[in-house]
């Protein structure tokens, strides 16, 4: 009999959650805006406890459902008369790269760090941060990216061999590379380990992005 | 659009009503149960056809209640209430006004759970 009770208040709830879901419009998970995706994550939790617990009056599960999609409703409506309260609500898009390369006061705004930046140009067929004109961060969390046509694409992939500040060791061997040759190489440059966001090698060509300023690229003669 | 806009507005009005209908039915329900408990705590003796009023009355509540209220927190009173009708049947008065006492209190306590005041809502 309870099983029964369990079916009948799943298969009501759900009807009510399509409804509800629907009423959200059409967005797939990866387009959700933040408020929408909190919502989505505290839909799933009201509607699952009334489904199991027999117990409790079904109100208890679907009047905090139409709740949240009111709120949502109401919220998406302000959103698109008021720019303020969208901006508010859904936060802005913000430039990662630029002409200067990496920005990275964005970078530490958006809680994100360089592996994060690359995995995600790589994700557009991108694999140096050179053949990006400009990256945004769009306020679902995608990356849009111009291409820069005039940087030539890498022929492999590059190896990271500084990390905000830090040698990164292993790739460092993997290319038969000495770390003394590393620290020669960013010695004649005038900078220091510590000021690098990003530290790049593909064959002789180095990829250097510093924390503040705009990158260079340049090739060595001698042996990394 | 407009239809959408129309819809959250009878539904936010419809869910507004039922709020206030549920706070009303409950309060009333649970003020009308104290005020049974004292027409029975005021008696010298423990009246058995006020006792079975009360406990027909309860039956009926609790069918209308189940909708807003977890079923255990009322099984709780009913069962609460048989116990006293059967310490009155057994004539054993002292029992039936330590647990009317208790279940005055328990009703008190469940309004307050269920009323629409600040301490709830925090």
């Amino acid at each position: 009999m309870v099983m029964l009770v369990m079916i009948a208040r799943s298969l009501i709830i759900l009807l009510f959650l399509v409804i509800g879901l629907r009423f959200m419009g059409k967005r797939t998970i990866g387009e959700f805006q933040p408020f929408e995706f909190v919502i989505v994550l505290a839909v799933a939790e009201l509607a699952s406890t009334p489904m199991q617990d027999v117990s409790t009056p079904i109100l208890y599960g679907l009047i905090p459902l139409f709740t949240v999609f009111i709120a949502h409703y109401i919220m998406t409506h302000i959103s698109t008369k008021c720019i303020k309260f969208r901006k508010f609500v859904n936060g802005q898009p913000m430039i990662i790269i630029d002409g200067n390369g990496i920005n990275y006061e964005i970078l530490k705004k958006l809680n994100l760090n360089v592996n994060d930046i690359l995995e995600m140009i790589r994700g557009q067929g991108y694999f140096s941060i050179e053949e990006v004109s400009y990256a945004v961060i769009e306020t679902n969390g995608k990356l849009s990216v111009l291409s820069n046509d005039t940087a030539e694409p890498p022929r492999t992939v590059p190896a990271t061999l500084i990390v905000e500040g830090k040698i990164m060791g292993e790739n460092l061997a993997m290319i038969n590379g000495k770390k003394e040759n590393l620290e020669r190489i960013i010695r004649d440059r005038k900078l220091n380990v510590k000021d690098i966001l990003l530290l790049t090698a593909e064959s002789k060509k180095i990829f250097i992005q510093p924390k503040y300023g705009k990158y260079v690229t340049f090739e060595v003669t001698h042996e990394i | 659009m407009k239809s959408k806009l129309i819809i959250v507005i009878i539904v936010g009005a419809l869910m507004l009503a039922g709020g206030i209908f549920e706070l009303i039915y409950i309060n009333n329900a649970f003020e009308q149960l104290e005020e049974r408990v004292d027409e029975l705590l005021e008696d010298e003796q423990i009246d058995l056809q006020k006792i079975d009023e009360t406990r027909q009355w309860i039956e009926k509540k609790h069918k209308g209640l189940e909708f807003f209220i977890p079923h255990f927190e009322l099984n709780e009173v009913s069962v609460l209430y048989n116990e006293i009708t059967g310490a009155a049947l057994a004539g054993d008065d002292k029992a039936a006004i330590t647990l009317l006492h208790r279940l005055k209190e328990y009703s008190v306590r469940l309004n307050d759970v269920y009323s629409f005041r600040f301490q709830n809502i925090v």
